[in-house]
């Protein structure tokens, strides 16, 4: 932890530095340096145009940001005086997340644009071009503009693999959604809370109670689907604006679920591999799933096969969890699985009848703290475990450490037995009492 | 002015003086919320208890969890949402009312039709009490003599919301404000020219809100026999004595935005320190204090309506 926050000091020091280089250039006007961008990034005139009226006046301003061993980042920054050091500073800090990662920025120039949020653009990524919004009302904790900053800048890596036109641009989708969800949690962790905006999205209120970025410590998955990351059906920021939004938010999870499955630590390699192997090409999902096969030292097809099937769903759920006295002081228990979805984690690309894989765990606890895990062929359909122990189960679970991300259900992979009650789930039903009775006073206020 | 004031300041006199009233506004919305929360809070201790079993005993709240279980929750569940908690409660409330962005569900009909009825029982004997104290008729008897007229009075209003917003609302929201907002140079402007919009549809609901109060206040103090009676007596009232009306409503509504101020500055100065049980308690607190608020309208609009139609019985 020290050490991140010593990366981070670094990396705020550095940025002073430059915006202090920086301030003494003379500005540019905001309009031309637009302008430029639109041309470089071969624009869409409708899109561009969303931008050009919120730009006239700005000053802009350009900024070389130094990364360790790799080539100088140009960074134009068009955006009001009052904000424009701060987001130039968290474009910065990105691009040295993003290059640690994945490598240098493609391009090696970002121009970012801050426009009112009204313009709905916040967020949005095109080639050379990260567009963010700063709010008039914001909190503490919410980092809007900044965030959005940072997923626009995520998704540049995903226009580089879509440059070309292509049928799959679905593919380039899903990875910009994951590399912003990725770049959001690690760029906010411990510092971004929930939050919700109402009256229009004009009044932002953050619930200190849910943190959205936590320690990466903390084994539980993160939140695979921000809000924020993912534009809307037909947005014209989206890589694959007119379709493939399914195959896109599928590819997403699938990729969380990799990440998991094989540790960041590998996932990271496989990723680097992959963007550096893309440069210059139009990739799809053959040419990943190369790099991850050659990364793992096995053909991972079966893992896309499955977990981008639009006709079925992947869901594993533990259906019967039954504990009994048996005659001789101890206790007979019964596990039911079934995998209720058509889609399946097969763990192998070796056909069912040539191999058994061991693609999934099944745990199940008992009530003196013993336990057992089982592994299953994630391909067959039911199974069925029993136990004599000398204390009760207390629960049974399908993916315990909730790695498949791509389960359709995860609230059944788990029963318990006689479970102890929790005062988290207490407190937040006293909270939903008093949401209730306001609800009912505000909806009934002018009857 | 000056009646407006003292009918305003005669109105939290009474409701002060009126614990018992006040008391029973919390119990009755306690008893008819405390079993909806049962049946939810049970659901939500087996979605916990069903948690895959990874740093379960974490003390905070998990979003994945939350979002997960959103994802597949039905009935009162889906009602669920992170906005139940603390101040965002009201927040949301408000915003989801004015926007209109969360229609209510199928499945809050139910508690929105049972909070109709308590309240067309509690207005009948907080009015009965606020017009002509304790003597007349006890607070059963109040609530039921006026019970059938106060919910036809609540059923009408509730026909012309929904008229409301299937007509001027999506005209205002969903054509006006977009275009306004689009065309503003910044966020500032877009959000003063929204701020209209809501002022606008804000009146609107307004005129509703005062016709329906001064019908159940113009049968309590004694001219209006039956609901439609008293509807024509309080749109009657609120067209004659509009610039009295409308005063009193925006002062007193004015104390529920000091209220919510109130309670969002608790909350965001408060920190920590307000969060868990000593946050539900301040919830419940804000609720109390709402409960006053409501009742402080009908009874200041009872000393008003005295005061400008002349009628003392």
């Amino acid at each position: 932890v020290s050490g991140r926050i010593q990366q981070l000091r670094a990396s705020m020091l550095l940025a002073g530095v430059l915006m202090t280089a920086a301030a003494s250039q003379p500005a540019l006007d905001g309009a031309e340096a637009w302008a430029r961008a639109v041309r470089a990034a071969s624009l869409d005139p409708a899109i561009a145009s969303r931008v050009e009226r919120f730009v006239d006046g700005v000053e802009a301003h350009t900024i070389a940001h130094q990364i360790e061993g790799q080539p100088s980042l140009e960074i134009i920054s068009i955006a009001a005086p009052a904000t424009a050091q701060s987001l130039a500073a968290a474009a910065g800090q990105s691009a040295d997340r993003l290059a640690a990662w994945l490598g240098p920025l493609p391009g090696n120039r970002v121009t970012i644009v801050d426009v009112p949020a009204q313009a709905g653009l916040a967020g949005a990524a095109y080639p050379g071009i990260a567009i963010t919004s700063s709010r008039l009302l914001t909190t503490r904790r919410e980092f809007a503009a900044e965030r959005a900053l940072t997923v626009a800048m995520a998704r540049q890596y995903a226009l580089a693999l879509a440059r070309a036109p292509q049928t799959d641009a679905w593919f380039a989708e899903g990875f910009g959604e994951y590399f912003a969800t990725r770049a959001v949690h690690e760029s906010f962790e411990g510092r971004y809370y929930l939050t919700l905006r109402h009256f229009g999205g004009y009044v932002p209120h953050s619930i200190r109670a849910i943190a959205m970025s936590p320690n990466p410590l903390d084994p539980r998955p993160r939140v695979a689907r921000l809000r924020d990351v993912a534009p809307p059906a037909g947005a014209s920021r989206r890589v694959a604006p007119d379709g493939g939004i399914d195959r896109a938010g599928r590819l997403t999870m699938a990729l969380h679920t990799l990440e998991r499955f094989v540790g960041w630590p590998a996932f990271q390699a496989t990723l680097r591999a992959f963007v550096e192997r893309s440069a210059g090409k139009t990739m799809a999902l053959q040419d990943f799933n190369a790099v991850l096969s050659e990364q793992r030292g096995t053909d991972m097809s079966w893992f896309f096969a499955q977990a981008l099937r639009t006709d079925a769903s992947l869901d594993y759920a533990v259906v019967n969890l039954a504990s009994a006295a048996a005659a001789d002081a101890r206790w007979t228990t019964i596990v039911d699985v079934r995998r209720l979805g058509e889609a399946t984690f097969d763990g192998t690309a070796v056909p069912r009848a040539t191999l058994t894989s061991r693609s999934l765990p099944v745990l199940v606890r008992f009530a003196d703290g013993s336990e057992i895990t089982e592994w299953l062929d994630g391909r067959d359909r039911e199974w069925r475990f029993e136990y004599s122990s000398a204390s009760p189960a207390v629960l049974a679970s399908v993916d315990p450490g909730a790695m498949l991300l791509i389960d359709a259900d995860r609230t059944n992979n788990t029963r318990t037995l006689n479970p102890q009650l929790h005062i988290v789930g207490l407190r937040l039903a006293f909270n939903w009492l008093a949401w209730l009775q306001d609800a009912m006073l505000t909806g009934t206020a002018v009857l | 002015m000056t009646t407006i004031l003292k009918a305003l300041g005669g109105g939290l006199l009474r409701v002060f003086t009126s614990p018992l009233i006040v008391a029973a506004a919390v119990a009755a919305m306690l008893l008819v919320t405390v079993p909806f929360a049962a049946v939810l809070g049970s659901e939500l201790q087996e979605a916990l208890s069903n948690q895959q079993p990874i740093s379960r005993d974490a003390g905070e709240i998990d979003p994945e969890w939350w979002f997960e279980y959103l994802e597949h929750a039905r009935g009162l569940g889906a009602t669920f949402t992170p906005s139940i908690i603390g101040f965002a409660a009201p927040l949301g409330n408000i915003s989801a009312m004015l926007d209109g962005v969360e229609s209510p569900r199928l499945v809050m009909l139910f508690p929105y039709l049972l909070a109709m009825a308590v309240w067309s029982f509690l207005w009948g004997a907080a009015l009965e009490r606020f017009a002509h104290g304790s003597t007349r008729s006890g607070f059963i008897r109040a609530g039921t003599t006026t019970f059938v007229r106060f919910f036809i009075i609540s059923l009408i209003a509730a026909v012309v919301l929904v008229l409301l917003y299937v007509s001027i609302h999506p005209l205002l929201f969903g054509i006006l404000a977009p275009n306004l907002e689009g065309s503003a140079a910044t966020e500032r402007t877009a959000f003063m020219l929204r701020v209209v919009v809501y002022l606008i549809f804000g009146a609107v609901l307004m005129l509703l809100s005062l016709t329906a109060d001064y019908a159940r206040v113009s049968i309590v103090t004694g001219p209006a026999v039956s609901a439609i009676d008293a509807l024509r007596e309080g749109a009657r009232f609120v067209r004659r004595h509009f610039g009295s009306a409308v005063t009193l409503y925006v002062l007193t509504g004015l104390l529920f935005v000091a209220l919510l101020v109130t309670y969002g500055a608790v909350e965001i100065y408060g920190g920590s320190r307000v969060m868990g049980w000593r946050g539900i308690a301040i919830a419940q607190a804000y609720i109390v204090a709402r409960l006053v608020i409501r009742l402080t309208f009908g009874a200041s609009e009872v000393l008003l309506y005295r005061a400008l139609s002349g009628r003392v019985n």
